[in-house]
């Protein structure tokens, strides 16, 4: 069992990679997009589908750490290995202070607080024109360097990409397998009884929440990078919301949702804007139509569908083995 | 400092809600060893009782102290570690995770594993191990795959202890561990407490009578806040006043 998730890991890894050869550029935009979602949603359900804290401000992470990028690219150095550093620090200490500030609440304070937080980040970012360009945003954000390489065509900024997101994705899974992913499920399940276990509750949703915060954080790298410009649509609600969608269209709690679900908004953010701007209100049915349908997200009845169809396959065969060793 | 230290000592602990006095003036000793019965009506501050104990509600005046070290100010956590481990009367597991796993966040939630990150719980072979021979130990072994959710009532209460009595407490406080059982289910609860190791110091808090005095020889009974009385069985089934408030409810209920 434990070989079948690496070799799943690794063929996955391989087809990411191989596709950035096969893909038109268009297509690599699209799937590099996918991917830095991707690693949002996934920051995502680790609150929200493991400890059971739903954050409607997570942009804070995503946002700052994609200004912090751009000032950085912009007026110091375009090394991907520093940007990469400095974003994950920033937003690291970031979550670390406002987790001291939100963790104080739970259930549906914590999600009006941490959409609090979020807002004034937003406020600011909004009002300091000198520093961040206010509405207008902060433009001109070059592509990253590492010594000789620039990642400027679509495909090499794709494969950076996608390596970021294979380790931060690989580390991510197995973080919830371990013994510590597992005393997150117990909090969601009932913090009370972790402590009368002996758990410090309080610091394993504070370690949660910080590594979180760094993931969302690279995400936001990422996206200042691929657009070259970050706007305070970065650290909004809407970019918020979009990432806690993603999470749950795909299945929460699950940590390969998620990525699903980036797949599923983004394909449709490109395909259906194409036709109309209401493609929001396109999310929102699709919201609900999962929430009534597949409450579990798309992934866990995928997955128990074909898990089924695996082991009757393996029965088929062993009953035909059986037949032919019979007639013997 | 010959002496031995009570397992559990609460020194004149009370607690006001608002205006209510919940607790008055509480003195209770546990001995290493001793299983203790803690009977009284429904508003005795029974489970009250429970909560500063176990430190979920920190008492107004008083001290709570866990072999001889004082922990009123300590976190749950803390006394946990220390040794103590309860159980909860309305039920609280882990219902969306399976048995194994409600054990083995049971087991690991005394050792550093708790803290390890990168490696899959599955490759802890001791954790295992210990989880699997507690599992068939318990004969519930053959549940082990399944979700707490999908298990029934009196399966889900003997899980209840089992969580609390892996982690191999000096201590062990069990808040009505027959609540809601069938007379049938209620027998093995009891056979099962009574086979626990008699090292474990118990606090039991019963609304049952019969099953106070089937586990334990001490029994304290409380009344409004306050202990009214603590004795052998057999002194506190004749004392008068536990016959009017306890019995005599008990008889007009009928």
């Amino acid at each position: 069992m434990r070989h079948t998730s690496s070799i799943v890991f690794l063929v996955f890894a391989a087809l990411l990679l191989g596709s950035s050869w096969l893909l038109s550029p268009y297509h690599l935009v699209l799937a590099t997009r996918i991917l830095i979602l991707a690693l949002f949603a996934m920051s995502l359900d680790l609150l929200d589908g493991y400890v059971g804290l739903t954050s409607l401000g997570h942009a804070v992470f995503l946002g700052t750490s994609a200004y912090v990028t751009g000032f950085i690219a912009i007026g110091y150095s375009d090394n991907i290995l520093l940007l990469l550093g400095a974003s994950l620090l920033i937003s690291g200490c970031l979550g670390a202070l406002i987790g001291l500030l939100v963790l104080r609440a739970t259930g549906v304070y914590f999600l009006m607080l941490s959409l609090a937080v979020s807002q004034v980040a937003w406020g600011i970012a909004w009002q300091w024109r000198s520093l961040t360009g206010g509405d207008d945003g902060l433009a001109g954000i070059p592509r990253p360097s590492f010594s000789d390489w620039v990642f400027v065509s679509s495909s090499s900024f794709y494969r950076l990409t996608t390596i970021l997101f294979l380790i931060a994705a690989g580390l991510l899974i197995r973080l919830v397998h371990s013994p510590f992913g597992l005393s997150l499920q117990g909090i969601r399940e009932s913090a009370l009884r972790m402590q009368a276990l002996g758990y410090n509750v309080w610091l394993h949703k504070y370690i949660a929440f910080v590594i979180s915060s760094v993931v969302a954080g690279m995400a936001g790298m990422l996206l200042a990078l691929q657009n070259g410009i970050v706007t305070p649509t970065q650290l909004s609600l809407h970019t918020s919301a979009i990432g806690l969608l993603m999470a749950l269209v795909g299945g929460a709690g699950t940590m390969i949702g998620p990525m699903i679900g980036a797949v599923v908004v983004v394909v449709l953010e490109y395909g259906v804007s194409q036709y109309t701007e209401r493609w929001i209100t396109l999310l929102g049915i699709i919201y609900i139509v999962v929430v009534v349908g597949a409450p579990d997200g798309i992934y866990k009845p995928l997955k128990n569908r074909i898990v089924q169809q695996f082991s009757s396959l393996r029965g088929r065969l062993k009953d035909r083995r059986w037949a032919k060793f019979s007639r013997h | 400092m010959g002496e031995i230290q009570p397992a559990l000592a609460l020194k004149d602990v009370s607690i006001n809600f608002g205006g209510l006095r919940a607790l008055e003036d509480v003195c209770l000793d546990v001995a290493p060893g001793e299983r203790r019965g803690v009977l009284g009506p429904n508003g005795a501050g029974k489970s009250t009782l429970f909560h500063v104990i176990s430190g979920v509600l920190a008492p107004s005046s008083g001290h709570v102290e866990l072999m001889g070290t004082d922990v009123t100010e300590l976190p749950i956590q803390r006394r946990i570690s220390m040794g103590m481990g309860r159980t909860f009367q309305i039920t609280n597991l882990f219902a969306n995770l399976t048995v194994e796993e409600n054990l083995v966040i049971a087991l690991q939630g005394l050792t550093r594993t708790k803290m390890a990150m990168l490696r899959p719980v599955s490759s802890f072979s001791l954790l295992q191990d210990e989880a699997r021979d507690l599992l068939e130990k318990w004969h519930m072994a053959e549940m082990r795959d399944r979700i707490v959710a999908e298990l029934s009532y009196g399966q889900q209460r003997k899980l209840e202890l089992l969580l609390a009595v892996s982690q191999k407490p000096k201590l062990l406080l069990l808040d009505e561990p027959t609540e809601g059982l069938s007379p049938d289910e209620t027998k093995k609860a009891v056979a099962v407490i009574e086979a626990l190791p008699h090292d474990i110091s118990i606090l039991l808090i019963e609304h049952d009578m019969d099953v106070a005095m089937q586990l334990c020889a001490t029994l304290t009974v409380m009344h409004l806040g306050r202990v009214l009385t603590t004795g052998s069985k057999e002194a506190v089934r004749a004392d008068p006043r536990v016959q009017e408030i306890y019995l005599g409810d008990e008889t007009a209920n009928v």
